[in-house]
Order: structure tokens, then C-alpha cells, then sequence
């Protein structure tokens, strides 16, 4: 069995690849613990209760929203919990397609839906469509960038499967949600 | 951002969560279990619930038990609703579950937090309360395996302190004939207008549990008889939504009226998927 007892205490935490000394409450989310300990803002605080997604990040290749996830859970862990967030894709193929495809307008939700699509890109590369829109149904864009989000998973996704993408002047798809 | 402060324990045994819950309840610190903690974070962002103590339940080796022993499937109550669905062992929970949240939130919600939560719908209870499912429990009195729908009346009755360990589910009961359907009025992904399950059993009769009419599960042994007999689909769903409740939500999605509506029409569309028009 392990503890915290309530109040401030150092930890350790591996976050993209790093080990790192952070100091935290046991109440502390891990959004908080990124933004305010590690400085890396990438996740954004939106509604904080696990519906829009821009805080999503990856633990153990899997996405998950760091709003609903106490940093305790990461901390002390041998072997180490892996999280990445946007700040360590650095110049990926989901962020090439994002740009390529102009998946976001004002880019307040991007890296959340970034980290959901390299997600779905490391875990089901063969995903078809609607697999695709059930997992983007995670996440909220409040500029309804949609259509050209799609846009860029398939190019994503194509990539992924050693296909040259298929257009970059696709036909209009349906929103998401 | 969580406000208060609380403690966090991680227990590697149903017997060591229970006895540090007994231990901080004693202490007066007002411990909660932890299991996804969907439930618990965002209620204590909100300061609706303000525990002392959090007893994180996920690294319990029996509740993230998946698999077949002795005729039956077992379920660990601290997997995710994401590990049911990628199981895919028993199809009726694998449908009703892939309807709950989103993507990404059904890899952090459990079965567990699912059925003992307090938040409205529980929609993963509906499967388990139409199969004969047991449930496997660990409280301050020991260990306890019990029907589910004996526990289950729409809210599952544990004792202080009672932590759900697993579930278990006879193999012939995931071969049956089983629907579910989930409508929502507002986005796809949403709370239910309603939510239905339904299976059919080995005499042939079809079985409904129904979500969304009122915040927690209901089902009706009057309203399964009134599915058998005569007439269309249509027919015995409209004798069979005479028993539903007296009084449903009402709420932004929808009046209690138009979810009667929606009920009677996912009656009726269970029937036609399990015994044709
Ligand atoms: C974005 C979002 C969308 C949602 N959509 C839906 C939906 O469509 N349908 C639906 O039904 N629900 C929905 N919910 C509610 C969600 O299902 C509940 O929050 C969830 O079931 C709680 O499970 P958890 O594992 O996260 O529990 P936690 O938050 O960890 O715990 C919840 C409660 O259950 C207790 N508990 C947990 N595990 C156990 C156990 N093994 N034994 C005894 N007690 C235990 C805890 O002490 C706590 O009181 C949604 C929630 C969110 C955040
Ligand atoms: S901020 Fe986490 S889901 Fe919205
Ligand atoms: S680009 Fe503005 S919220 Fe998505």
C-alpha cells in the first residue's frame, strides 16, 4: 500500500520520456500538475469535467482527458506510468496533416485532438471512418473545424497505413456532433 | 482544480481498502473509494462532494479479473468500460457500454464506479440486471456474493464501506438473444433520453431494463408480462408503457412525455429485433 497524506510533497513523475521532481497536493489533477508544476500548457483547461477533451493527453499510448485523472495515480510508479503531451510530439505526422488540412481555426482545442489522433494512429491505424468519428466524438471544437479535422485523420491514418493521402481538396463531410 | 485537500491511498487488496476505509471512516475523514474517479473529481472541482480521503481501488489484482472459470464470465469491477467493449465476450454489454460517454471517457470509467456512483443513468447496470449476474463484494462484514437483482433496485444497496470487487455472468446468458438502443435528443454522444436493453430468455420471453426515464435504472416484472401475448411490436409496446413510471424526468432533453414516447417506440422496436414484426 502507498499514501499521501494531504498537504504538499515532492514526487516523481515520467512525463515525455523525462523524469521529473514535481511538488503536489493529492487533490492536484493532473492538468494542473502539467500546466502549473511543468509548465507545459499544451493540455488546456476547458470545461474541466471530462467533456470537451482539450485537456486530453496520452498514458501508455492510451488518450485520456488529464481534467479527470489525480497526478497521484502517475507518481512512485515503477515502472513508470508513461504521459505524453503535445509538447512532446514535436513535428509529427498528426500535426503535419493538421496544418496541411487547416484542422483548427482559433487552435484552443488542437492539442487535445492532436494527442486524440496519435492516439488513434499508434492504436488502430486500420480505423474506417466511423471508428474514426466515434473517437473524434471525444473532443469539442468550438470553431467546428469537423470537416477538415476528418480530413486531416484520414491523411493521418493513410500515412500510417504506407498509402499516399487521397485529396487534398476532399468532398464535404457531416459534423461529428 | 479540486479546492479541498484529501489523502490518497493506493490498496493492493479488497481486504486492505477495506480496512483502510474502516480505519479513516473511524477518523472521521469521510473516505470514498476511487476507482475512474469521473465521478469523484469532477463532484469535488465542484465542491458537491468533499472527501477526506480518497482509497484508489484500480491496482486490486480481483477487479481487473476478465475472463472464464467454472461456466460463467467474470468482470473485475475496477476494469473500464473501454477494456468490456475491446473484450467484446458478452455483446449486450458491449453495446449498451459503447453508448456511455465518449471514446476517450470509457477508458477512464469503470464498471464498479458505474454501478455504485451516484451520478444519474448507470447505464452499464442494465445488462447485469437482466442476466442472472452475481455480484462479489467485500465490506466490513467480509466477503458476500449475492444476486445482482437482489442488490439492484435501480440503486445498488452496499453497506458502508462495501466494496463491488467483480461481477460474473453464467455463459449461456451472454448467447442469448439480446438489443440494446440508447436515444438522445440534444448530441450523439449525451445522457439518455432513454436507453434500452433487452434480452431474451431461454423460455423465449423478452426481458427489458430501461435507463433515462428516472435517474436510476428502472425495470417491471408487470411490464415484461405485458410484452408477451398478442399483437404487432407496436401493440404490446403500447400495453407494456401503460407500466411504466407514473412520473419521468423532465429536463432540457426532453419532457416527460415525449420520453414516454421514445420509450413506448424503443419497446416496440426490441420486440421487432428480437421476435419480428
Ligand atoms: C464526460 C462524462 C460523460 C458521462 N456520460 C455518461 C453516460 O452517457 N451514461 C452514464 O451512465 N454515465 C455517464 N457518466 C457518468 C459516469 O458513468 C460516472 O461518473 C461513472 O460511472 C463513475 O465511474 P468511475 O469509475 O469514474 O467512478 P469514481 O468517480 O471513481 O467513483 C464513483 C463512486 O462510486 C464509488 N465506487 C467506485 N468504484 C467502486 C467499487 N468498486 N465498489 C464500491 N464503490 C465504488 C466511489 O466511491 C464513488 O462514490 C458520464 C461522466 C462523464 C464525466
Ligand atoms: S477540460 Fe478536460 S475534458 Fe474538458
Ligand atoms: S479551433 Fe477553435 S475550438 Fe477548435
Amino acid at each position: 500500500m502507498q499514501n499521501a497524506n494531504t498537504g504538499r510533497a515532492e514526487h516523481l513523475i515520467t512525463v515525455n520520456g523525462e523524469q521529473r521532481r514535481v511538488s503536489l497536493r493529492p487533490a492536484d489533477t493532473l492538468l494542473y500538475t502539467l500546466r502549473d508544476e511543468l509548465g507545459l500548457t499544451g493540455a488546456k483547461p476547458g470545461c474541466e469535467n471530462g467533456d470537451c477533451g482539450a485537456c486530453t493527453v496520452l498514458v501508455n499510448d492510451v488518450p485520456m482527458k488529464s481534467c479527470l485523472l489525480l497526478t497521484m495515480e502517475f507518481v512512485d510508479q515503477d515502472p513508470p506510468r508513461s504521459v505524453e503531451t503535445v509538447e512532446g510530439l514535436d513535428g509529427a505526422e498528426v500535426q503535419r496533416q493538421f496544418l496541411q488540412h487547416w484542422a483548427f481555426q482559433c487552435g484552443y482545442c488542437t492539442s487535445g485532438f492532436l494527442m486524440l489522433v496519435e492516439g488513434l494512429r499508434r492504436q488502430r491505424p486500420e480505423a474506417n471512418r466511423d471508428e474514426l468519428v466515434d473517437w473524434l466524438r471525444s473532443n469539442i471544437c468550438r470553431c467546428t473545424s469537423y470537416a477538415e479535422l476528418i480530413h486531416a485523420v484520414e491523411g493521418v491514418l493513410e500515412r500510417e497505413r504506407g498509402a499516399a493521402p487521397a485529396s487534398d481538396h476532399p468532398t464535404p463531410v457531416p459534423p461529428t456532433r | 482544480m479540486i479546492p479541498m485537500d484529501f489523502s490518497y491511498w493506493r490498496t493492493e487488496t479488497a481486504e486492505e481498502a477495506v480496512a483502510v476505509y474502516q480505519q479513516l471512516a473511524d477518523d472521521g475523514q469521510h473516505p470514498v473509494y476511487y476507482a475512474g474517479g469521473t465521478e469523484v473529481v469532477t463532484r469535488a472541482r465542484l465542491g458537491a462532494l468533499t472527501p477526506g480521503a480518497v482509497i484508489d481501488v484500480k491496482a486490486i489484482p480481483e477487479a481487473r479479473r476478465l475472463g472464464r472459470d467454472g461456466g460463467c464470465w467474470h468482470v473485475g469491477a475496477a476494469l473500464s468500460l473501454a477494456d468490456l467493449i475491446h473484450d467484446g465476450a458478452w455483446p449486450l454489454l458491449a453495446r449498451v457500454a459503447e453508448r456511455v460517454a465518449d471514446h476517450t471517457t470509457r477508458s477512464h470509467i469503470t464498471l464498479g464506479g458505474n454501478l455504485a456512483g451516484t451520478i444519474a443513468y448507470r447505464e452499464a447496470a442494465l445488462p447485469f440486471w437482466l442476466a442472472d449476474a452475481d455480484v462479489a463484494t467485500v465490506g466490513p462484514h467480509g466477503r458476500r456474493t449475492a444476486r445482482f437483482r437482489d442488490r439492484f433496485d435501480g440503486t445498488l444497496a452496499l453497506d458502508p464501506g462495501e466494496l463491488v470487487v467483480s461481477l460474473s455472468v453464467p455463459d449461456g446468458v451472454r448467447q442469448q438473444p439480446s438489443y440494446a438502443q440508447k436515444a438522445t435528443r440534444l448530441d450523439y454522444v449525451d445522457y439518455p433520453l432513454v436507453t434500452i436493453a433487452a434480452l431474451r430468455g431461454a423460455e423465449g420471453q423478452v426481458h427489458v431494463a430501461l435507463s433515462g426515464l428516472k435517474p436510476e435504472p428502472f425495470r417491471s416484472a408487470a411490464l415484461d408480462a405485458a410484452l408477451i401475448g398478442s399483437g404487432s411490436s407496436a401493440d404490446r409496446a403500447g400495453r407494456a408503457a401503460r407500466h411504466l413510471p407514473a412520473t419521468l424526468v423532465e429536463d432540457l432533453h426532453g419532457t416527460a412525455d415525449y420520453r414516454r414516447f421514445v420509450a413506448q417506440t424503443v419497446l416496440a422496436d426490441a420486440l421487432t429485433a428480437l421476435e419480428g414484426p
